[in-house]
Parts: structure tokens; C-alpha cells; sequence
């Protein structure tokens, strides 16, 4: 197996007594866009200032193209391209400015072939900038000399669908380039739509890593059973079976797994209506979360 | 890589620099400005200073024939306080605002991301501070030499020189306390707040030193106490103490500023 492009080994991170995260143990690999998801508050942004060297984990290690983020960060660093949640720039500097004192950081690379693609005017004040082109701007800082990897921290927060569509198009000729991208979001859709792979972390820990190909192919279904006659409850549970909404004479179910024992108990009662359907990405994801 | 950090600090700054100097500058010329009628009236000011209570005069840093001399006149009423105060407030605001005040705002995340160490980071902030106190110094000190000439006064041109030096390393003194705050903190408001209050006691230390015989060792607690510019403009007199503890508080400071801002964790 090739070397994983960000490698976390059992890192925590304690703030006093408070677990910022909890043995997390992630892996990412090379070319894929790999989708990092969980509820507010569940360890993400702590994790990417792990992998950032902006917090130092009180156990365990980041390695970051093979390289210790604490001891080694400024070669790793060379090679990554950073998009934090707020991309907080400085007001008074136009995106030229930004370009070039970054750029110098970065063997004089610019972003104006990103930005005239962006149609984001770099000789105009950050302050004067609306939040879309204050992203944009952010967006092509991170991809300023052309990185191995991409880390962003909700790249899409708060901008229109045709912002979204552009860089979600961004992200996949990335990809198509050999790029590598870690891209936290709490936008579903947007993850179904770009990554290869995701993980989830849950309170401080990760619950999940999968590639979306097996979280599509997660056998949920969502049954709904109308009846003319009163519906016993004990008839639909079981271990794998989650009851959404119970009346008389209708039941709706989260079904995990094989559905036929639901089907069999459906069929006992006089049917008015029975419908069977796929779980959506989304209740996958929220299954994690729970 | 430095270099172009150390421009941007020094660009994004030149303003409060331009600022503070300019201040500075207006402050020395009035009070060359005004020497001259005050002058005349030397003998009566220094019966005056004799009438006061020994400690009272000491504790301003005036002398009683503070007026004999420009270099008298204007060690006592600019260089003894106003300037020092200019100095403190230049240079805590700088520090205030390098670390602490780009956490504060989230700007230092881009910066962090870029392949610099954190030690760069924090010594072109450093680096970049002292181009401007040089600037500062240098303009507010030696500056009374063309105003007194203007005035057709008499200048001890070299004294202004000394004087420059005790004033540099005060202000990287004070910055060095501020910075190490600075990279400890993720406010500005509490680097401003803890070295406003510290040097403020200090003040309140070294006056109180001289105006108390039996709570005089107090004045060695002041830096103001090191900070002696009568005896570098009217005797061309360095203290070596002052300065070897301006040097050594400098290079401690700014040590464990760049120990706290390499190991701490920023959340940004």
C-alpha cells in the first residue's frame, strides 16, 4: 500500500480536563478527496489544527507526506495548501498583496490564473470584498504555488449554488492533476458529491472511515406501513429496526440490513399502503452521528 | 522568506511609526521652542528647585539648575517622561499587535500555513520592530540637534548620541517584556493591560523611592530608575548597570517570547 499522504496516529488532545479529540486514527492517501464529517463541536477543526501544527496533540502523531508535523512542518508545509473555516485576511490588503507577501513565502507563485478564472478582482481591499469573493480570494491563496494537498475547513460555508458548483469543478480538476484533498464540511450533499472516501468523528473520536462506495451500498431502508386495521407495535421491533413514526393505523421504520422480516410482519395486516425505499445519504451519515 | 516578513511588518506599521514620531518630534521642538524665554529665568527656577524638598526635584529628574543648558532643560521635561512614556506606549502597542493581536483577529492562520518556522515568524516580528524603534529613536533624539540649531542654541551634539543609545535599549527592554507577552497571550488587550500596569507600578516606585528615604531601595525595581536621561544628555554619562540590565532584560525577554511562541498551541 503507498504511503499515506496524512497519517494520524492515535493522537488526543486534551484541553485541561476537557478530550478535544480521542485517539484518532486517520489515514489519507494520495489523489483522493477525502471527506472529514461530524456534528459541531465533534473534534474536526481540532483535528485540523493537529495536522496543521497549530495545536500540538497531547499524544500521538501527525505525519503529513511522510513527515512529523511537529518536528518537520515547514517541508511538509511547502506542499500543502490551507483553507481554514474563517479565512480571516488582512482588511486593508488587496488580493494582490495577499498574492504577493504569500507568494514570496512560496517561490514567488501567484494566483491570477486562479483568480481571473474565479473573476475575483485582486486590486480591490479585503474589506471592501463581500464574503463570496473573500472566500474566493482565500481559496486561491490556498492553492498558491500549486500543492500536493489541499486542507479545508468548510471551503463552501456561506457561499451561492454557482460558487459552490465552481469549486466543487476546482476540487475535481485538482484531483484529476494528482492532487491530494481533506475537505471538513457539514454539507452532505457536497460531500456525496466530491469525495472519494470520509470519516466521521463523534466526540472527539473517530466513528467511521469508509469510501462512499460502501456507505451508498449500506443496505437502509425506510419502510412505511399504512393498515385499515390497528398496528401492534411488538410486531415491527427488532434489534435492526427503528421506529419513526408510530399511529394506529401507520408506521414508518428504519430498516438496517435484510428487510424481509419487516415485509413478513407487514404482510400479517390488512395493507392499505406499504412503500420500501433507500435510505439517503444523508440518514447513513446522520446513523453515524447518533 | 525573512526578509519579505520583516517588509510586510514594517509596511503594515508605518503609519503608528510615522505616528509616534511625529509626535515625538512636534513635542521636542516645542520644548526647543520654548527654552529660549525660559532661559532668562534660570536663577529664579533654581531658587525655586531649592526651595522644594530635595526628593521632590529627584523625582521627576530635575535638577536645580535643570535650565542652564538645553540639555538640562529638555532631559527633565521631554526625555525624563514624555519621551519614555512615547517610547512605552510605541513599543507595547507593536508587541501587542505582532502575536497576540494577529491571533486575536485569526490573521496569523494563513501565515502559520505557509512553510516558515514559527521561530522566522516570531523573529522578523522582532527584527521588524527594532528597524522602527531605530527609526523612531534616532528621529525623536537626535532631531533636537537641527531644532536647537534652528533656535541658534548651544548643543552638546555627542550627549544626543549616548542619549540614543540608553534609549534604544529601553525600548527593546520594554518590547521584549511586551513580545513575551504577546506570544503568550491571544489577546492584545491583556499584553497592553499587564505591561501598562507593570511599568505604571514602576513609575509610582521610583517616585516613591525618592520621596521616602526609608523605601529608596524601591527605585532599584524601576526601570525608569535605570533609565537615566539627565546623566547621558547633560554628562554624556552611560550607568553600565543600566545598560547591562537593558541588554540582559532584551535578550531574556525575547528568548522566552520565541520558547513560548514555537511551543504554544494556536486556535486559530
Amino acid at each position: 500500500m503507498a504511503q499515506a499522504i496524512i497519517k494520524l496516529t492515535n493522537v488526543t488532545k486534551l484541553y485541561g480536563r476537557h478530550r478535544g479529540i480521542d485517539g484518532v486514527n486517520l489515514s489519507v492517501q494520495a489523489n483522493e478527496i477525502f471527506g472529514f464529517l461530524g456534528p459541531n463541536g465533534a473534534g474536526k477543526t481540532t483535528t485540523i489544527r493537529c495536522i496543521m501544527d497549530f495545536i500540538r496533540p497531547s499524544q500521538g502523531s501527525v505525519k503529513v507526506f511522510g513527515k512529523d508535523m511537529h518536528t518537520n512542518s515547514v517541508q511538509a508545509k511547502a506542499k500543502i495548501g490551507f483553507l481554514p473555516a474563517d479565512s480571516m485576511l488582512y482588511p486593508k490588503w488587496t488580493g494582490q498583496d495577499h498574492s504577493d507577501y504569500y507568494g514570496n513565502l512560496r517561490s514567488n507563485a501567484n494566483i491570477s490564473e486562479l483568480a481571473n478564472r474565479l473573476d475575483l478582482d485582486l486590486n480591490v481591499q479585503v474589506r471592501h470584498l463581500s464574503t463570496g469573493n473573500k472566500q474566493k480570494l482565500a481559496l486561491a491563496l490556498a492553492m498558491l504555488g500549486k500543492p500536493d494537498l489541499l486542507i479545508m475547513d468548510e471551503p463552501t460555508k456561506g457561499l451561492d449554488p454557482l460558487l459552490q458548483q465552481e469549486i466543487y469543478n476546482i476540487l475535481h480538476e485538482y484531483k484529476r492533476g494528482g492532487g491530494t484533498v481533506f475537505v471538513s464540511s457539514h454539507n452532505l450533499p457536497e460531500v456525496e458529491k466530491i469525495c472519494d472516501r470520509v470519516g466521521v468523528i463523534k466526540d472527539g473520536t473517530i466513528v467511521a472511515s469508509e469510501t462512499m462506495q460502501s456507505i451508498r451500498a449500506k443496505s437502509i431502508h425506510i419502510v412505511t406501513v399504512s393498515t385499515t386495521n390497528k398496528i401492534a407495535l411488538d410486531d415491527f421491533k427488532s434489534p435492526k429496526t427503528e421506529i419513526i413514526h408510530y399511529s394506529e393505523k401507520h408506521i414508518i421504520l428504519k430498516v438496517h440490513g435484510n428487510i424481509n422480516p419487516t415485509v413478513q410482519a407487514a404482510s400479517r395486516y390488512k395493507l392499505k399502503d406499504l412503500e420500501v425505499t433507500h435510505a439517503n445519504l444523508e440518514d447513513i451519515f446522520l446513523e453515524y452521528y447518533r | 522568506m525573512t526578509s519579505a516578513m520583516i517588509w510586510k511588518e514594517v509596511k503594515d506599521r508605518r503609519v503608528s511609526l510615522v505616528a509616534y514620531t511625529v509626535a515625538g518630534m512636534g513635542l521636542v521642538l516645542m520644548y526647543v521652542a520654548l527654552y529660549p524665554s525660559l532661559q532668562g529665568q534660570a536663577a529664579t527656577y533654581a531658587k525655586l528647585m531649592e526651595s522644594l524638598p530635595k526628593g521632590f526635584a529627584e523625582a521627576f529628574g530635575v535638577d536645580a539648575n535643570f535650565l542652564a543648558t538645553l540639555e538640562g532643560y529638555i532631559a527633565s521635561e521631554m526625555f525624563s517622561f514624555m519621551w519614555p512614556l512615547l517610547a512605552i506606549f510605541y513599543m507595547v502597542s507593536r508587541a501587542g499587535g505582532a502575536i497576540a493581536g494577529e491571533i486575536e483577529k485569526g490573521t496569523i492562520g494563513t501565515l502559520l500555513s505557509q512553510p516558515v518556522t514559527r521561530s522566522s515568524i516570531y523573529w522578523a516580528k522582532v527584527y521588524a520592530a527594532i528597524i522602527s524603534l531605530l527609526i523612531f529613536t534616532f528621529a525623536t533624539i537626535l532631531t533636537t540637534i537641527p531644532f536647537a540649531l534652528l533656535f541658534k542654541l548651544k548643543v552638546d551634539t555627542l550627549n544626543y548620541f549616548t542619549l540614543t543609545i540608553v534609549g534604544l535599549l529601553f525600548g527593546l527592554a520594554v518590547y521584549g517584556f511586551a513580545i513575551m507577552l504577546s506570544s503568550l497571550s491571544s489577546d492584545k488587550t491583556k499584553v497592553y493591560g499587564i505591561t501598562g500596569g507593570l511599568l505604571f507600578s514602576m513609575y509610582v516606585a521610583n517616585v516613591v523611592s525618592a520621596l521616602t528615604q526609608n523605601l529608596s531601595w524601591l527605585k532599584y525595581t524601576s526601570i525608569f530608575y535605570y533609565f537615566d536621561a539627565p546623566a547621558a544628555l547633560v554628562h554624556g554619562h552611560i550607568n553600565n548597570l543600566s545598560i547591562l540590565l537593558f541588554i540582559v532584560s532584551a535578550i531574556v525577554f525575547l528568548i522566552i517570547g520565541r520558547v513560548i511562541f514555537t511551543k504554544r498551541d494556536i486556535s486559530i
